[in-house]
């Protein structure tokens, strides 16, 4: 059976655990761990490894999720999980310092995964941090030559958001592709 | 007999016993004419909010009949700020229902009773479904369980297309398509959106944030709603109903925007409030019906400038094939209705509301217009990614099901792939 996988990538606290487990079908797999660091002041539990879920289709066949670690001293699971991987969510924390260049600099980390794949930009906290807008976020991506990336207001624990930025990296990927 | 006709009423998250008892409760009311119809042709819902899909009965609902006032019963401290919910303490009493039907009567259209046209058309009998569903595999062989499933698979998504046909006929109309080769024909799939609600709000949005204050439209009987730059947000004092159907025809003289005095900046807060960049993408699409701005060239190739926020607006029909096409690829919309085989209403809707938005651009028509005879130059911003070879079909067919099964979730339905 064909191992097809989703990769949920971000900085700490954007909701690649959350997303992961609103959109998986089975209980995910959660490797969090106390945070024992500067991300404490953050949040109480990071995930060290990775997060696991799985969308099982009709035909039995299923798509594997998979959350990366958000914390930069783990940014070498991140290679490891995007291989094989067939498209990017990229979850962005509107209420951290300046989540635009977070943004940025997450597009950049997972530059290589991106042009071999697509990505979409799901923007979370928005209901604490409504600010930025997302205007500012499509100026950073004109700027980067990304204008066509399919940004998106979302809250990570919506079912249906995550399943919309799901569906919209499919279109990116093949248009032609129809339910 | 009074001569107000009888409320009809639909009922969703109720079965078994709580069905039947409430069967029984509805009997005792006597003061107020109504009758239990199907869900397709009633006036009002009722709901339990309570039931274990409560949530997502009412989200479909509010998708599928965005119009109809509800009734919602629930336990617990309902917040909704539409304006078409009355919502209902549990246990519900006699005197408690009754009044939340007499509530439910002031909130239909005068016109209730004998549906207009623009109402028929959007809770409409089922329009025309492209998709069939599936054959049944004519086999002799029993099914293994995958392909029972699969087969389960396709049928529900063929009742999750008719769903998604129904409210696309409530956004984007129900016109068919044109020889686009013909020019008499052709004009008809243009529209001035100066001349719509569309265009009002839009000057009026601008004059409201030139002078740093927020203003009105009135329409001849008062008015409908007050834009606010400062948040970006609009109050609505008219029903949806009303909005939408003022939104779809051409504006009359007595719709204008006005200034508002300090009397009103005050009460306009007591009225529901939306994100203005969604009255704006509605009344585009309300206006479009499925037609262009006039100006728009079928043969221009269209950019999309930035993607719509389509988590949180309106997804008008196959809007996300049509923008992962325009991602790849500057195609004409001529050329992406060739790629895709839709409806052309389908993505000239599109196309109207990201215009409304600004979203869409046809660079190379504005060069041409500039310049008629100069040289043409190189595209100022780089081309999106080349389209690439079509996918393998394995990952095709995982795709549609995928696509099937986030459908699902996107229409609140059980899951179809
Ligand atoms: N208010 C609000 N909370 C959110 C939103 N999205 C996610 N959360 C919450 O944010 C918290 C952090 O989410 P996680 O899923 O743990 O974040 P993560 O990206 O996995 O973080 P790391 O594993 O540490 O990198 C959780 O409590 C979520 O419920 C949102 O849009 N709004
Ligand atoms: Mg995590």
């Amino acid at each position: 059976m064909s191992h097809y996988k989703i990769i949920f990538g971000g900085p700490v606290g954007a909701g690649k655990t959350t997303a992961v487990a609103a959109a998986s079908d089975i209980p995910p797999v959660r490797t969090d761990a106390a945070a024992s660091d500067e991300v404490r002041s953050i949040k109480p539990l990071t995930t060290v490894a990775m997060d696991y879920g799985l969308m099982k289709l009709a035909d039995g066949s299923t798509i594997h999720l998979y959350g990366t670690p958000g914390q930069d001293r783990f940014d070498f699971m991140w290679e490891i999980l995007t291989m094989g991987g067939i498209a990017l969510i990229l979850l962005v924390d509107n209420s951290r310092a300046d989540p635009v260049k977070d943004m940025r600099f997450y597009l950049q980390a997972f530059k290589d995964f991106i042009s071999r794949t697509a990505v979409a930009i799901g923007v979370t906290h928005t209901d604490a941090a409504p600010l930025p807008e997302l205007s500012a976020y499509a100026q950073a991506l004109e700027e980067e030559g990304m204008s066509c990336a399919p940004i998106f207001t979302v809250d990570a624990r919506n079912k249906r958001d995550i399943c919309l930025l799901i569906e919209a990296v499919l279109s990116v990927i093949d248009p032609l592709a129809r339910a | 007999m009074s001569n107000t006709p009888r409320l009809r009423l639909c009922h969703a998250g109720m079965e078994g016993r709580s069905l039947h008892a409430f069967e029984i409760f509805l009997s005792r009311i006597t003061s107020i004419e109504f009758q239990i119809t199907p869900e397709d042709q009633a006036d009002v819902g009722f709901i339990d909010l309570d039931h274990e899909r409560g949530p997502q009965l009412l989200e479909e609902q509010r998708r599928l009949f965005p119009s109809r006032p509800l009734i919602v019963a629930t336990q617990k401290a309902l917040a909704s700020n539409d304006a078409l919910v009355v919502p209902l303490g549990k246990p519900i009493g006699l005197g408690a229902f009754t009044a939340a039907l007499e509530q439910v009567r002031t909130l239909l259209p005068a016109s209730w009773a004998a549906p207009t046209p623009l109402e028929a058309a959007a809770t409409p009998a089922p329009a025309p479904v492209q998709a069939q569903p599936a054959p049944v595999a004519a086999s002799a062989a029993p099914q293994d369980e995958h392909s029972l499933m699969a087969q389960q698979g396709q049928d529900s998504l063929f009742l999750l297309r008719q769903q998604e046909e129904r409210m696309a006929a409530f956004y984007v109309g129900t016109k068919p398509d044109i020889d686009l080769n013909d020019a008499t024909a052709r004009v008809a799939v243009f529209y001035e959106p100066a001349n719509f609600l569309q265009g009002t709000i839009s000057r009026a949005r601008s004059h409201a944030q030139e002078i740093g204050r927020p203003v009105k439209i009135n329409d001849g009987l008062g008015t409908v709603l007050y834009l606010s730059p400062g948040d970006n947000h609009a109050h609505q004092v008219c029903s949806n109903n009303s909005l939408r159907a003022l939104a779809q025809l051409p504006t009359q003289p007595s719709v204008q925007m006005g200034q508002i005095d300090h009397h009103e900046l005050a009460s306009m807060e007591d009225f529901p409030t939306r994100p203005l960049i969604s009255l704006e993408w509605d009344a585009a699409l309300w206006a479009s019906r499925g037609r262009l701005p006039l100006g728009t060239d079928l043969d221009a190739p269209v950019r999309l400038n930035a993607w719509p926020d389509l988590t949180r607006l309106v997804i008008p029909p196959e809007a996300m094939r049509i923008a992962g096409l325009w991602s790849r690829q500057r195609l004409s919309l001529r050329q992406t209705l060739e790629q895709l085989q839709i409806p052309q209403r389908y993505v000239f809707a599109f196309y109207s509301a990201c215009h409304a938005l600004n979203l869409v651009s046809q660079p190379e028509l504005a060069r041409q217009t500039q310049a008629a005879h100069q040289h043409p130059t190189p595209s100022a911003t780089p081309e999106p990614q080349e389209s690439v070879a079509p996918q393998q079909p394995a990952m095709r067919g995982l795709f549609k099901r995928l696509l099937g099964k986030l459908l699902g979730t996107r229409l609140g339905e059980a899951e179809a792939g």
